[in-house]
């Protein structure tokens, strides 16, 4: 395997249809791990995911996945897994026949062997007789990343994977991805459900009108947002007296007091967070609760996608 | 307008209001499906190319209506060219027409679009909503058969200066032509939404609609005139023959010479007794299509 | 106490020989009401035989204090229903859609109308609402969606997966919408999504249906209760503060960037503040562990209920 290059290696790309583009001169690599892309409705995820996985051709630039164009080069279809997000089963197959032609398709040694162990993945063994058609929306989408994993790719790309599934498989499905990527694998997903990118990928990539806004690990492209203070919850056993304290530190720019909560504005997170134990101490105040209230991938999201 | 002295200001809550107003309940649901279902047949409140096919049906079925108003305008008197009964005989065509196209539309749309579980979780049962729709298309239908003929009167009324004396001589035929335009929009619109409601899929509907009327109708004449016998009992299945006969006997005219009425043999009462037949077990397909349709 | 919003005694149905409810025995007082389950635990069917859109099996259910059977009609007029799948018609312009079905709730035409350009409003629907819905974004249909269960001011709204589809700008408005509706406009809400995250934001209270059984029933706050750790999350050498915080005698586990503490008496708070002092690691965060919705889930089927804490 040719690791010294990186598993995903998107380089300029463009993608139009007609006057519309849909994605707009892209450039990022990916080595293994787990990775969110996210993006508003329409930001040309989809697009993405499927010149990711070679199904379409880019406009301008190029794909490169493990080291070799992904675009016309069948032999990358044996190394890469793509789960769309429609509804693409075929009502009339059971899930084990639909998984076992995905793994023929693939031309894989012991096919018959490969779907099983797919379908025990998805832990689907229990219908996997039964044609999909009468399966639940999360039943198709388990079926679906069998037939997708069958192969076991190395890159697995996914659109909205979480989509119709329900706590339970949503748990499961998340400590699936986790453990294809512990060995090794790139696992890149789509979701509109921030707090689970937010649990379950190492990196995002965020996607906004066709260009790449942001990518990598949130909390560092958090502390590139400057000009957004950073702002503080506070509980203490004295929460004016340690407002008091606070105003007179440099790094703190704003102090609200409203019944039991303090709230502090800061434009600088590591001055701050380094100050805030000293100073309650020299003020002869406990801190029982201290949490940052804009540091969450939402708050991320929403400044990426306004500004 | 308020005197300059009296200075006020008011800022008003636009807030959520809750209704305090009247519920008016089922019948008035039922009623406003209805209005709703009648409205959207001829594509009102809809974009103009749903307009487009009813409009251009009716025109058809007014046709005759019209040039035989204008012909009796240029002669300026009094023209009998077609009679009740004949405008039937040749309405029916129109109103098949209508049935193909607008039929799979009343019912197969809610299906399609999935609107049915709104409708079915309101203050509406499952049979009022299948009711509700027939006698929207119905009344749809009984516009194309009924209007032009009201034309038809009153045109002639006023090409003889004399609209209450045309009327009253020719009075034995308004409860006639009545009964007999009700009927056959009760009857097509039974027979086709009874077809159309089966499937929400509009070509399968339309396809099955176009057969129960015109494929019937040269089978139907084939057996009649090439077998007899039992093959004249086809004559039951042929909606064009039977509603014909029905409207025939509604007028007390007999069958036409060399007809397949004529040819049938039945007595003209039996084609009335058919059509009551299938307005009941029409309206009874398409309650229980949507007693057991999922929503 | 107060009249339940919501109740069923055994309450069955099978599909031939499936069973998806087993006797459910529920009972809802007004709020905001959380509805979680597997796929295929009864949810989707509770909802169905609540609205009237199909028949229980076995069994009784009351919505408001009437029967869904017996009274149906007439409970229905104070109902509100957003089902998860499309349902709107493509054709006609969601001013029209509305305006109808509010007619269908029984509001006269001139209240339908009123009524409708005031709930369009409230949903977020301006300048689109004269346009035909088949060019309208995930967004503005769910929104029509919305508009048409609360066209009438229902008593109660039954949502379905309320957020499906939407990105995460149009997931905020939406829960928004849900919360105010339920906070402000006092109609009561049976919310089913399979986000709990949703469900503890906008939610008083969480119904845990599984296998076609009641698994749990009780406000949001019994299920994320707060735990007796401490979470200390800082910005700098996470080791070295967990040993200083073991020598000074806490029960500490270290855990990605936060030092997890049990809190065993007010003294801890204190010991956790010097020690970030002294070791001049950045102070991020110290916060008593909430239990997770999740953790319902988290053990498998089969080992089943489990005592409301």
């Amino acid at each position: 395997m040719t690791q010294e290059s990186p598993a995903v290696e998107v380089d300029h790309v463009s993608r139009w249809y007609g006057n519309i583009v849909a994605v707009n001169d892209i450039s990022f690599a990916l080595n293994g791990g787990i990775t969110g892309l996210l993006g508003p409705n329409g930001a040309g995820k989809s697009t993405l995911l499927h010149m990711l996985a070679g199904f379409l051709r880019p406009s301008a630039g190029g794909v490169r996945v493990l080291g070799e164009p992904a675009w016309q080069n069948p032999a990358m279809y044996r190394r890469i897994g793509l789960v769309q997000e429609r509804e693409s089963v075929y009502p009339f197959l059971s899930g084990y026949e639909f998984v076992l032609d995905s793994a023929r398709l693939h031309h894989i040694a012991e096919p018959e062997k490969a779907a099983l162990k797919a379908i025990h993945m998805v832990e689907l063994e229990s219908a996997m007789s039964r044609a999909t058609g009468g399966y639940s929306k999360g039943m198709k989408q388990r079926i679906k990343i069998a037939a997708a994993l069958v192969h076991e790719p190395q890159v697995l790309l996914l659109d909205e994977p979480f989509n119709g599934a329900d706590p339970r498989q949503r748990l499961q499905l998340m400590d699936m991805l986790r453990a294809m990527a512990k060995e090794g694998r790139t696992v890149v997903f789509s979701s509109h459900i921030l707090e689970e990118v937010e649990r379950l990928a190492d990196d995002v990539l965020v996607i906004v009108a066709g260009r790449l806004a942001a990518s990598g690990d949130f909390h560092e492209i958090r502390k590139l947002m400057t000009d957004r203070p950073h702002s503080f919850f506070l509980r203490a056993s004295d929460n004016r007296r340690l407002a008091a304290s606070l105003v007179a530190d440099a790094s703190v720019y704003g102090v609200e007091l409203a019944g039991d909560d303090l709230r502090v504005s800061t434009s600088e997170f590591a001055s701050f967070t380094q100050a805030v134990a000293g100073v309650a101490r020299r003020a002869g105040v406990s801190i029982y609760e201290i949490r940052p209230t804009d540091e969450s991938l939402e708050s991320v999201f929403s400044y990426l996608v306004k500004r | 307008m308020q005197p300059a002295d009296a200075r006020t200001g008011n800022i008003y809550d636009l807030g959520y209001r809750n209704y305090t107003g009247k519920r008016l309940g089922r019948r008035h649901a039922v009623l406003a499906l209805y209005f709703y279902t009648l409205r959207s047949a001829f594509g009102l409140g809809r974009r103009t190319s749903s307009k487009i096919i009813p409009i251009v049906i009716a025109v058809i079925a007014f046709l005759p209506a019209v040039a035989q108003l204008a012909i009796a305008a240029l002669v300026s008197d009094e023209v009998d060219i077609i009679t009740p009964e004949g405008y039937f005989g040749f309405v029916e065509v129109p109103i098949a027409l209508f049935c193909a196209a607008i039929a799979p539309e009343i019912t197969g749309r809610d299906m399609r679009q999935r609107t049915l579980s709104l409708y079915f979780s309101r203050a509406l049962q499952r049979r009022d909503y299948a009711l509700a729709k027939l006698a929207a298309f119905a009344t749809a239908l009984t516009l194309l058969t009924l209007m032009p003929q009201v034309l038809l009167v009153f045109g002639n009324g006023l090409a003889t200066n004399d609209v209450t004396g045309y009327i009253s001589d020719n009075w034995a035929d308004v409860p006639r032509t009545f009964a007999a335009g009700l009927l056959i929009a009760v009857l097509c619109a039974a027979g086709s939404l009874a077809i159309a409601s089966q499937t929400p899929r509009r070509a399968y509907a339309t396809v099955g609609v176009v057969a129960w009327f015109l494929i019937s109708f040269p089978i139907a004449n084939i057996l009649v005139f090439a077998i007899g016998g039992v093959g004249r009992y086809a004559v039951f299945a042929s909606p064009f023959d039977f509603i014909y006969g029905c409207t025939l006997w509604i007028f007390g005219v007999g069958a036409e010479f060399e007809s397949v009425q004529e040819e049938a043999g039945f007595g003209l009462w039996t084609y009335f007794v058919a059509v009551l037949a299938y307005i009941g077990a029409g309206a009874a397909l398409v309650v229980r299509r949507f007693a057991r349709v999922s929503a | 106490m107060p009249v339940p919003i919501l109740e069923t005694r055994g309450l069955v149905k099978r599909y031939g020989s499936v069973t998806a409810l087993g006797g459910l025995d529920l009972s809802l007082e007004p709020g905001v009401i959380g509805l979680v389950g597997a796929n295929g635990a009864g949810k989707s069917t509770l909802i169905k035989i609540l609205l009237g859109l199909i028949d229980a099996t076995a069994g009784t259910a009351e919505v408001i204090g009437y029967d869904v059977v017996a009274q149906g009609p007439l409970l229905r007029q104070f109902v509100g229903y957003m089902p998860e799948h499309d349902c709107l018609p493509g054709d006609v312009s969601a001013t029209e859609f509305v305006a109808h079905m509010a007619q269908i709730n029984g509001l006269s035409r001139s209240a339908a109308r009123e009524r409708t350009a005031e709930t369009l409003r409230h949903v977020g629907l301006f300048e689109e609402r004269y346009r035909e819905m088949r060019g309208y974004s995930t967004g503005m249909k769910q929104r029509v969606k919305l508009a048409q269960a609360l066209v009438h001011d229902p008593r109660i709204l039954f949502l379905d997966e309320p957020t499906n589809g939407l990105d995460p700008a149009g997931r905020d408005e939406m829960l928004d919408l849900v919360r105010r509706t339920g906070n402000e406009f006092g109609i009561s809400i049976i919310m089913a999504s399979h986000l709990l995250g949703e469900i503890e934001r906008v939610c008083e209270h969480l119904v845990v249906i599984d296998a076609g059984h009641l698994m749990r029933s009780g406000p949001i706050r019994e299920f994320t209760a707060t735990t007796g750790t401490l979470a200390v999350e800082v910005d700098g050498d996470v080791s070295a503060l967990h040993q200083r915080l073991r020598e000074a005698g806490l029960e500490a586990a270290h855990e990605g960037r936060q030092v997890l503490v049990a809190l065993d008496g007010e003294a801890a708070y204190d010991i956790i503040r010097d020690a970030c002092d002294d070791l001049g690691v950045g102070l991020v965060r110290i916060e008593l562990l909430r239990r997770n919705l999740e953790d319902i889930f988290r053990e498998r089927a089969g080992e089943g209920v489990h005592a409301a804490s």
